[in-house]
Parts: C-alpha cells; structure tokens; sequence
C-alpha cells in the first residue's frame, strides 16, 4: 500500500514543527565552531588589543554563554574521528564553516588536544588568556597548552575510547552483543522520551537497530536471549520494546522468516506498546511523571483500570501511532500489531473488530514475546517468573489468550527451559541452560553449561552437555531436568554468568 | 606583539596533493577520474529526470571508470560533509547541503565507502540509487541512508558507519542510562545479592543444602564455551509447515481490511464536530482510494471499499454515526469523477480488473447509476461495454427516472442501449419519463428510440406526445408516431391527422409519408367525402402535387373500402391521358378492395413501414 496519502504524512510535519529548538542548538554549535576558529585566525593577524579582535571576541563569548544559560551546562567542542561535537552531538556544519573546522581540527591536532571545555560562562579576558597560551605555544614552542591555567576554559586531550567502543573493539562475541544491546536499550530510552516530550524522534535509529538485531549472528542468538532477563532496567517501556523485539526477531529467525517479515516484525515489536508514550497526560491521577507513565506498571494500570472502554484505549494508541507519520506496508502492520496488543491481561485477541476478522500472525508473536518479558518482569503483586515458568504459561495456555499452534511454536523455538533457567538434572548435577535445544523435536532438552557436578562440587569451567544425548546413541537419555530451581534465590545472576 | 597571522595558519595547511607518494598519487588521479563521471551522471540527470535513455550511457561510463579505480585493488573514500576524499585529498565535492547526498551520508554517519574489485554495474547502480534518493517521500520517514543501503546486500561495497546514538546519551547521577552504567548492571546486575540473601535466610532442610551447594557457583561463560555456540537448527514438520503458510497467507489477506477499519476508528474517535469527523474520514479514506486507482490494485478497491460498507458497527449494533460517516464517505465516491476513473480500464481491450470493477460499480451508492449510464455510452471495448449494460438494470434500481433524463443529451446507440436497460428494471411510468426526454433529444434517431418505447397501454393517455410529434423534424419519428396514432380509432386523432396533412409542411413530404398521412386518417375516422372531394379535383393541367393529393385519396378511399370511389377509379383508369400517380394509386384501390382481409392487413403494414404500394398479385411491387 505503499506508497503516499498526504494526510498522514502531514502528521510528521507536527512533529517536526517541535524541532526549532533543537535547531538552535545546532546554530550555536556551528557558531562555536566557527567563532573559535575565527578568533585563532584573527590573533595571528593583529594584536590582542586592536579593534579588530573586538568583533571575534564579542561573538564567541556571546555563543559560549547563550549554550550555558539556555542549556544550563557546560560546553564541550570535542574532537572525535575527525568531527566535531559539541556536547556530544555531532557538529552541522555548512560549508564555510566546514572549510574553517578543517583548519580548526589541524589546529587541535597540532596542540594535542581533541577537546575545548568552558565550565561557566565566560568573558573577553577569558579568551584573552587562551589566545596568549596559545600564541607562545605556536610561536615560542611553550607547552603544552594543557597545562596553561585558563580559567573556565580546559583545552586537553581526553579519552576517546569510551565504554562503548572498548567493547565494540574487544574481539570477544559477548562484548559484541553487549554492546548491541547496550546501545539498544540507550536509544529506545531516547526514542521514547523524544516522543514523549514532543521532540522529533530519530526513527531510523529505531530502524538501524532493528536491522543490527536480525543481522546478528545466530550462533549467539542464546547471548542475546540471556541479556533479556537483565533486571535492571526491566519494567521500563524502552527496555520492554526492545527485549520483546529481541523475542520476536530469534523466534522469527529460527522459523525461517525472510529479511523483510523480520524487519517488519522487529518493527511491530518495537511500536506495539510505543502508543503510551505518545498519549497526551495519562487520564489516571498520580502517573502524569514521565518516568512512571513510560514504565509498563503504568501502562498496565491504565489499559487495565482506566474508566475507558478497551476499545477506546486501542484507538488511541493507534492514533498516536498513526501521528507518527508515514504511510506504508510496515507501518500498517505496526499498526495493527500495536491495536491487536491492546488487549487485557490474559484475555485472548477476539472481538477486535467489527467482523469476524481475528489477531495476526504477527500480533500472536508480539504478544507472547511481549508477555514472557513481562511475566519475568517483577511486579508490585508478584515477583517475576523464572524463565521456564514463563515459557510453561504460555505454552499451557490451551488456545485460550494466544493461537495455540503458535504458542507451541514459539516455546518449541525458544525452548521450554528457556536460556538463562538454572536447572538440576536427575544426575543432581546443576547448571545453567546457555543455548537452544540442539535437536529441535527435543525442545525440553536444552544444552547446559555444568556447575555443580554429583558430588556437590562447584566446577570453575564445567562442561557443556547436550540433554538430548543418549546413551550409545540409544532410546535412553544420559541427563534430564530434574527440577528447576530460582536462580535469584541461589544468588545466581542469569546476565552476570553470560556476561561477568 | 607583531602579526605573523599568515605564517600561524601556514602551520595548520593540510597536505598537499604533491606530497603523496606515486601509488597514492595514481590512486587519487583514478578516483578523481571515476568521480568525474559520477559528476556527469548527476548533471545529466538532473537534466533529463533519472529515467531517461541517456543516463544509461553516463551509468556505463561511470561503471567502466569506477572499474579502472578499482585495478589496483581496493579504494577507501573517506566522507566528510561536503567532500569525498582518498589519501585526504578532496575527489568529488559539493557545498551545499541541501539535495547533497555527501552531506546526508556523513549526517546518517557514513564515514568511509570501500569499493572492492568485482564491483558489478547493478551494485552499482543500486548504490547510485540510494545516493540519489527522494527524501521528501513521506514513506522513507524512518530511513536513512545506511538502512538504504543495508537492504541493498552489496558485496562489493562496503561502508563504515559512526555509532551516532552517543550522541544522544548524556551523563546521570546514578550512571544508569550510559553504556558504562549498562554494562555495570549487566555484569552484576546490582541489589540481586540482597535479595538472593533474603530468600536464603527463609530456606530450610533440601532448600538449603541446595542453597549451599548453588551458593558454591562462582563460574561463568568461558572463552571455550563461547568458541563453541553454534547456531541451532529448528524445523518444522510438514503440517506445522503448512499450518503456519496458511496463517501468513491469513494475515496478508486481512491486513488491507484491519487497517481500513482502524484508521475509520481512529478518525471517528477523534475530538472533534461531526462534521469534521468527516471530513477527516473523507479526506483520508479517498486519498486511500486514490492510491489504489493510481497503482491499477482494484482488487484492493473493490475489498477497500467493501470493508467501509461494513463498517456500520460491531455485530448486531448499528452506530448511528458510523453508518453517517459510511454514507457521506461513499456519496463523495458517487461521482462522476470517481466512476469515469473506476471504469477508465474498461475502455482497453483486455481488463483483468473487469470483475472488481463491475464490483466496485455495485458498491457505490444509487446515485452513482446516473454516471455509470453515461459512461458506459463511451466504454470503448464492445465487449466490456457489454458487460456493464448487463449489470445496469440491477445498479440503476431507484434512479431509472434519473438515468432516464440522460436520453435528452446521449446519441442514439447509447440510447438505445439505455432503453434497453430501462426495459428490464423501469415501470412505466419511468418509461414515460424516458420517452419524454427522449423526445427532447435533438437527435432523431434518439426521439424515435423514445416514440418506441412508449407502452402501448399509455398511447391512449399520451396522445398530445404524438400530436406533437407529428410535426418532428424527422420523418422516421413522425412515421412512427403516425403508425401509433392509426390504431387509436378517435374523432380527436383523425382530426389531429387532418390537421396535419392541412399543414403547410406537408406539402414538401415525400409521397410514401403523404401516403401514410391520408392511410392514418381513413384508419382513424370517415374521411371519405372529403378524399372523394380530393380525388375529384384536378384536370388536364394537373400539378405534381395535385397528383399526389389525389394518389394519396385513392389510397385511403381504398383502405375505407368505399364503394363510391371504385367507379371513379375505373374512370380514371380508362381515361386517355393518364396521370400515372393517380392512375396507379387507383389499380391499387381497386385490387385492395377484392383482397381478403389479411391481404390487406400486409398491405396496409407495407404502407406505414415500407412505404410501399404492394398487391395481393405476384407481380413487382408499384413504388411510391
């Protein structure tokens, strides 16, 4: 259906009408650039004093100071790759500007420095300092400038290699899917409060996101499905858009589902829930704060207890979706998987319209992915489910909330020990599940990494078996669940095993 | 202090192009080479549009260049915002930021584009593709360039891509939406210990042996283990298969009817008049439906519109306001616009569309009948034109007066195939509506279409219809409304008649109408003093028209049967000079007179619609 109704392309252009202030932003950081690099250029042609430094010094500290009162921070032009940003966003530059940063990142390179902080706001004399320091380092051979006292301003050079890109540099699969996760979880939380301020949200970002998650190696889907069970951040909607879209995608892979159906479901699972973040001030009293209102206990409070009609809630989450702008194959299935979400707990997908039209394929998938976040997601009423209990709910529901075929599907792809279930065997050895059943007909023999072997003794590298393997290739199996066991309660820490 | 300002930023001048070494240099020569015909591709189309036939040949080029490039192994191009560049010197520029594909690569954080040899010229026309996207379409609103390029699986063209998302995250007191404070969490996942320690203190007997063996694990995933994680098959079995095919054909199926019937919601439940409610509806439904008339998916259309239609409520419930919104949305489709566009694809000799279209026809509202007659007058494909004529007596139910005021503008095929349409579904009174507008028509062969179709049994009561027209401009229509007139047997027609043939344009008729004229009123009435006085003037120098008079009378004296006109035939038969109108019209008396009745009857039939004198005899006919 591609293609584009203007009706609701127009609704971008609400959105983008809230972009003016970051425009300003990014004019001032052009400015900066451009005014620092100005006012080098000028004290190498005239004398601290003239007349003619009154204009460069008078525009730079003008900038300087309007970033730190109408940003209330400080202000950092930062080097990275050879870019400039200012307050760690990326630098516009137009093309004069761009002419003068290239002199201006020669100039940080020749000083050493790759960043130019100012603290508090500034003044004259403050640049005045700087341009001294800077002329006996460039023609007195002084310095480094680094160690000029200069007020509020700190020229130094710092550590570029942050956390993120320590990991992205480790060559360890882990730190690789770390990292992914990582930078998932930090921009969803960007996305959704974006939207939830009115801010322009960055959907490609959403987008790119999706695509590194179906890219990701399968080998180390299991990695993937361990960091959904990391607690800290679950409850939050941004964390609940992404494990339930990690969810989908595995289980979308491992069906055998092209690039495309992936991206879309990826997509759905993102948007499925994103409508709340959308919705004006929450009608229930008590939840209008941001950070409970983007949290699923709020969400769920409202689709569970607001005065309105079911109904009325899924239209208003689908409106808000449909504000989002665009108009195309994806974005309608988005929609619909997000109207079909909006369902009661427990309840099952009927009645969603007029007809006799039911859920989608997509929507039962989104759902369980959904649900088995949720449920391993504490709650005031309930503490959270272990892995494999979850899976057990869902797969014991009987066709009665989801698609029963579907339902089976999805715990035979994902395992009905979970990764991440601390499990005892019937040999009393105990260990961890850290991959998908190697045989899927067996999709309750997991692979589990030993920890405790018979004796009761703790293994600093145990083994890892295969709980579908037999005896001399026989009928009867070498280890079988026994039981299993809440790893929280033994202190044992599902993502910290994978990842410590 | 003295000004040195132009010795200071000498300091900070980049390198110059003389300064790489040979194999650079000839890496930069080529590449500024490829690039040019990059340069050139981009001018030509944005002269001729990118569709046009001499793009192809500046593609080719560029590809031959981008080849040559590649020789020597592969090309790293670094992006800035404004420039491409290798070895740091600047190969294809462009400073504006706007319409700048540079600009958008290194804004979406593209930072460097490696060309490996065996480059093929669809990668990269693909990758041209992308470089010259349209980004005002509202459907990329969530693209950009890399996620362009990531669905284009290029082999040889690789890029690097800038994590711009830290750009986005900003320090918090508790580290706890930074990468750091992420990967803190995820390494021990903070405050599990407590809780771990709490649920132990409550543990007893097998627990807490349990416990105490657990609380013994302090390993983790090894290198080891994570060498040997491979990806794990899952397969299903061929029902499971096959059941989950069909439920992916299932939602393909429905997701045009679900969106629909959201959409409808989520306009309906807006916060707003009613009337502007639907406007909203209209607004955004119709540029649906214009979507897919302009994609040719009338499939799509016909299921589209099908869906609104029931949009009316949940089952058994009928909202009052949905089947108000249903209602205007399709009175706005009942058009003749929207129907001239629906129907455009029947005017080609092949139409697949031609069962959803002839679909989408029975969905609009009654009022689009009025359009759809008119149109199908100019359908070009017989066949097609066929089609829609068959269902025109179902969709015009309730507009055939409607349908029967167009007979006053339509030419005379459409209108006869408009007749034939009113015949199967129309009363007779809206018959009457359709042979009075019919009559205004100023085609002739339309009023005579009109003057045919009047029923018989409203001939008696429409008489001052026929009057009229027996003075139409045309001569089939008076013709036909004559032979009509002749079987109602009243003094008010026959005097009707003899007004007419008293007319001063009666004159200029030909004989066989004149004829027709003196055999209606010897039908309709006892004309025959006055046709015995008609036949008995003249003389010696009798005119044309006296002879055509008076061959007019005989006839009609004939058809009366009136027996003192046979003498006077037979005089006028023997007399020396003859006049041969007269003479003949008198043999035809007299031999219409021995005939049988039904003789006469055929006799009579060739005179109204013939025009012809035709005897009982074998002999040739005597034309009039």
């Amino acid at each position: 259906m591609a293609d584009q109704t203007e009706a609701l392309a127009g609704a971008l252009d609400f959105l983008h009408g809230l972009d003016e202030g970051e425009n300003r932003f990014d004019e001032l950081a052009r400015h900066l650039t451009n005014g620092l690099f100005v006012l080098i250029r000028s004290a190498g042609m005239h004398d601290l004093g003239n007349e003619a430094m009154k204009r460069p010094y008078g525009a730079l500290v003008a900038t300087v100071n309007e970033i730190v009162r109408t940003y209330n921070e400080e202000v950092s032009l930062q080097l990275i790759d050879g870019n400039f940003f200012v307050n760690k966003r990326l630098v516009k530059l137009d093309f004069s500007s761009f002419q003068n940063a290239r002199y201006l990142r020669r100039i940080f390179d020749y000083l050493d420095i790759n960043q130019f902080l100012v603290t508090q706001e500034i003044s004259e004399d403050d640049l005045r300092g700087f341009l001294v320091a800077f002329l006996s380092v460039v023609r007195d051979g002084d310095g480094p400038i680094s160690t000029f006292a200069l007020n509020a301003l700190r020229l130094r050079r710092i550590s570029q290699v942050d956390e993120f890109e320590e990991l992205r540099q480790e060559d360890d699969s882990r730190a690789h899917v770390l990292s992914l996760y990582a930078s998932g979880l930090l921009m969803l939380r960007q996305f959704t409060n974006d939207l939830r301020k009115g801010r322009a949200p960055r959907h490609a970002k959403v987008k790119r996101l999706c695509l590194e998650l179906i890219d990701a190696d399968p080998a180390q889907h299991n990695m993937l499905l361990a960091l959904v069970h990391l607690e800290a951040y679950k409850g939050n909607l941004f964390c609940h858009m992404l494990n339930t879209a990690v969810l989908a995608i595995v289980f979308g892979t491992r069906l055998g589902l092209p690039r495309k159906q992936l991206l879309d479901m990826g997509m759905a699972a993102f948007h499925h829930d994103l409508g709340w973040a959308l919705l004006g001030t929450l009608e229930v009293s008590g939840l209008e704060d941001d950070e409970v209102a983007l949290s699923m206990a709020g969400i769920n409070y409202i689709r569970d207890h607001s005065p309105a009609e079911m109904d009325e809630l899924r239209v208003k989450v689908a409106r808000a979706l449909v504000r989002m702008g665009g108009f195309n194959e994806l974005i309608i299935n988005r929609l619909i998987v997000a109207y079909e979400c909006q369902i009661q707990e427990d309840a099952p997908a009927v009645g969603l319209y007029y007809g006799e039209i039911g859920a989608s394929l997509m929507t039962h998938v989104v759902r369980m992915a959904s649900t088995y976040d949720e449920l391993t997601s504490p709650k005031e009423n309930r503490p959270a489910l272990l892995p494999d209990q979850a899976m057990k709910r869902i797969l014991d529901d009987g066709g009665r909330t989801y698609d029963e075929f579907l339902a089976k599907l999805f715990t035979n792809c994902l395992g009905i020990y979970p990764v991440g279930t601390l499990v005892e065997l019937d040999t009393t050895e105990i260990g961890m599940v850290v991959n998908l059943p190697t045989n899927p007909v067996d999709f309750h023999r997991p692979q589990v990494k030993l920890l405790i072997d018979r004796m009761g003794e703790a293994l600093t590298n145990g083994e890892i078996v295969d709980l579908s393997e037999t005896y001399r290739g026989g009928g009867r199996y070498v280890r079988s669940v026994e039981r299993t066991l809440d790893s929280r309660r033994y202190g044992v820490n599902i993502t910290k095993f994978f990842f410590g | 202090m003295a000004a040195h300002g132009g010795d200071i930023m000498e300091l900070f001048e980049g390198p110059s192009e003389d300064s790489l070494d040979a194999r650079k240099a000839e890496e930069v020569r080529v590449a500024k080479e490829a690039f040019r015909e990059l340069e050139k591709l981009i001018k030509n189309i944005g002269l001729y549009g990118r569709l046009h036939s001499s793009t192809h040949r500046f593609r080719s080029s560029l590809f031959t260049a981008i080849s040559n490039m590649l020789e020597g192994g592969e090309v790293v191009v670094d992006i800035g915002p404004y420039e491409f560049s290798v070895h740091d010197v600047a190969i294809y520029e462009n400073p504006n930021p706007e319409d700048n594909f540079i600009y958008k690569l290194y804004m979406d954080g593209v930072r460097h584009l490696e060309f490996a040899p065996g480059l093929t010229q669809p990668e990269l026309d693909d990758l041209l593709d992308v470089l010259l996207t349209n980004w005002s379409d509202p459907s990329l609103f969530e693209d950009d360039m890399v996620t362009l390029m990531w669905q284009r699986h290029f082999e040889h063209i690789r890029y690097v891509v800038i994590d711009s998302f830290k750009e986005d995250i900003k320090e918090d007191e508790a580290n706890q939406y930074t990468v750091a404070g992420v990967v803190e969490r995820v390494r021990t996942d903070g405050g599990l210990s407590l809780q771990a320690a709490h649920a132990g203190a409550s543990m007893g007997g097998t627990d807490a042996r349990r416990s105490e063996k657990v609380s013994r694990i302090g390993a983790t995933l090894s290198e080891g283990d994570l060498q040997s994680f491979e990806e794990m098959p899952f397969a299903m079995d061929e029902v499971e298969f096959e059941t989950l095919g069909a439920m992916i054909s299932t939602t393909g199926r429905e997701t045009l009817e679900k969106f629909i019937e959201i959409l409808f919601k989520v306009n309906m439940g807006e916060d707003a008049s009613d009337s502007e409610r639907a406007r909203r509806v209209i607004g955004v439904f119709d540029r649906i439906a214009q979507q897919l008339l302009d994609s040719g998916t009338y499939g799509d259309l016909e299921r589209f519109m099908r869906k609104v239609r029931r949009l009316t409520g949940p089952e058994g419930v009928e909202l009052q306001a949905n089947v108000a919104a249903i209602e205007q949305i399709f009175r706005h489709w009942t058009s003749a616009e929207f129907v001239d566009r629906v129907t455009a694809p029947l005017d080609e000799e092949e139409c697949r569309e031609l069962p959803s279209i002839l679909a989408i026809c029975t969905l609009l509202n009654n009022e689009a009948a009025v359009h759809l007659a008119r149109r199908v007058g100019s359908v070009k494909s017989d066949e097609h034109r066929a089609r829609l004529l068959e269902k025109l007596p179902y969709l015009i139910r309730g507009q055939q007066q409607a349908v029967a005021r167009l007979l006053r503008e339509v030419p005379k095929e459409h209108a006869h195939d408009l007749f034939k349409v009113l015949r199967q579904s129309a009363s007779p009174d809206d018959m009457l509506v359709a042979v009075r507008s019919a009559l205004a028509s100023q085609d002739g062969g339309v009023r005579f279409e009109g003057l045919s179709a009047l029923p018989d049994e409203y001939i008696g009561g429409h008489l001052e219809l026929l009057y009229k027209t027996l003075r139409d401009p045309a001569k089939t229509v008076r013709a036909k409304a004559l032979h009509m007139l002749a079987r109602v047997r009243s003094e008010q027609v026959h005097a009707h008649i003899l007004e007419a043939i008293d007319a001063k344009d009666f004159q200029g008729y030909e004989l066989d109408e004149k004829r027709r004229y003196f055999a209606a009123a010897a039908l309709t009435g006892k004309p025959n003093d006055r046709f015995l006085e008609v036949f008995a003037a003249g003389g010696l120098l009798a005119r044309k028209a006296q002879d055509e008079q008076r061959h007019c009378a005989a006839v009609a004296l004939a058809i009366r049967l009136c027996k003192d006109a046979l003498p006077l035939f037979e005089k006028e038969l023997k007399r020396r000079v003859k006049h041969e109108l007269v003479a003949q019209a008198c043999a035809w008396g007299l031999q219409h007179v021995a005939c049988d009745r039904e003789q006469r009857t055929r006799q009579l039939y060739d005179i109204f619609y013939r025009g012809e004198l035709t005897t009982a005899a074998p002999t040739s006919p005597a034309h009039g």
